[in-house]
């Protein structure tokens, strides 16, 4: 895995990592549980892990390694926001300081300390036999949100999920976390560091909001130049009246009046 | 050009290359030797060319004779490598043993791996 993704993987270390394309493009980000077994458990954050299986068969040659889709007998609950980790730490009446297996009265689980996000971030993984029991458990502690909810968060604090970034550059989503600089080569090296090197990061995640829906994908200026993308967005934003998304803009022209077909879109700085 | 010099059901080593591999067998006090060449997932382009010097073959591998030595190449492999040619350039600027791939559609600029 170290010479086929982004980040360092080192023995024994829970590590949030990407898998690119030769072009430097993003095909995954996924965790890998690095436990002293023979097995490495990888938690995909795409909606097909199949996708994921196959790309690193693909990289699989000489090597005695099986790769196997266990997703339909696991299941993620994710916990975020201020104080979550200090919270959940008082709920299992342990100190939660890193990523590790956790065995709590009769369940096992594995909990996930994700740094790559803008805030506290706890990822749990659970076999689905005992996801109702720990979402129990949970919900007197912490509140469940929407899908619409949850994407509305989202946009405020610029988290992309990994569909929506499928195809685009991760340094242009300011995922410099997830990238070590001094590894040497994996997938997609030569371009990212090209990026980096001579600066030709010419994109930059932003909120966008309009009065209208978006109803084109591409961004454009006035003149009808391409700008940047819609990379997601909710009919209303929980907070305003306005539509609301996350768009992939141009760095010039972020001060500049940008459409979406023929309505005008804000850029929330 | 080395390009397209080579029958797909083979890969040829360059006499320069060849050479090379001598020299190296020599350092390492092997009478009896053979050049593996193997493909692993890695590298700026996907895949990673292999070379070891080694004693011997293993059942599963191609045995190729080319300029006078043996080439084993791990049948797995083989399909990445195909028709490939394996030279050595040297001198201040050389880059050392080069890889000739006709199966490659696109390698990374130091010439280690490749994409098919």
């Amino acid at each position: 895995m170290n010479r086929i993704t982004t980040n360092d993987i080192l023995e024994n270390l829970n590590t949030r990592t990407l898998l690119l394309d030769d072009n430097g493009r993003i095909i995954d980000n996924f965790i890998i549980v690095n436990s002293q077994e023979k097995f490495k458990l990888l938690i995909s954050d795409s909606s097909k892990a199949s996708d994921l299986k196959n790309q690193i068969t693909k990289y699989v040659i000489l090597e005695d390694i099986n790769v196997e889709n266990i997703s339909s007998s696991y299941a993620r609950i994710s916990i975020f926001g201020e104080g979550s980790i200090k919270l959940l730490s008082e709920i299992f009446n342990f100190s939660i300081t890193q990523s590790k297996n956790i065995h709590y009265k009769d369940f096992s689980f594995f909990i996930f300390l994700d740094n790559s996000k803008p805030l506290e971030w706890i990822d749990i993984i659970i076999e689905k036999n005992d996801l109702q029991y720990i979402i129990g458990f949970l919900s007197s502690s912490f509140l469940s949100i929407s899908d619409f909810e949850f994407k509305n968060f989202r946009f405020n604090n610029l988290i992309t999920v990994l569909d929506e970034i499928v195809g685009i550059h991760p340094l242009e989503l300011s995922m410099n976390q997830l990238i070590s600089f001094d590894k040497g080569c994996y997938i997609g090296q030569e371009v990212v560091a090209r990026m980096d090197t001579y600066n030709k990061i010419q994109r930059k995640l932003v909120r966008i909001t309009s009065d209208y829906p978006f109803e084109e994908k591409i961004l454009r200026t006035i003149e009808s130049n391409n700008v940047g993308l819609v990379l997601s967005y909710l009919c209303k934003s929980f907070d305003s009246s306005k539509f609301s998304g996350i768009g992939l803009i141009k760095n010039k022209e972020i001060n500049h009046s940008i459409l979406c077909g023929d309505k005008i879109v804000s850029i929330i700085h | 050009m080395l390009k397209n010099t080579v029958p797909i059901n083979t890969i040829k080593i360059t006499e320069k290359a060849a050479s090379k591999v001598k020299q190296f067998a020599n350092q390492k006090s092997m009478s009896n030797f053979g050049l593996k060449v193997s493909v692993k997932g890695g590298g700026c382009s996907g895949l990673t060319y292999v070379l070891d010097i080694v004693d011997n073959h293993e059942k599963e591998d191609k045995v190729i004779k080319s300029s006078g030595i043996e080439v084993y190449i791990p049948k797995k492999a083989f399909v990445f490598l195909a028709g490939t040619v394996l030279d050595f350039s040297d001198g201040l600027n050389g880059k050392g043993f080069e890889f000739y791939n006709p199966n490659a559609k696109k390698s990374c600029g130091c010439g280690d791996s490749f994409s098919v």
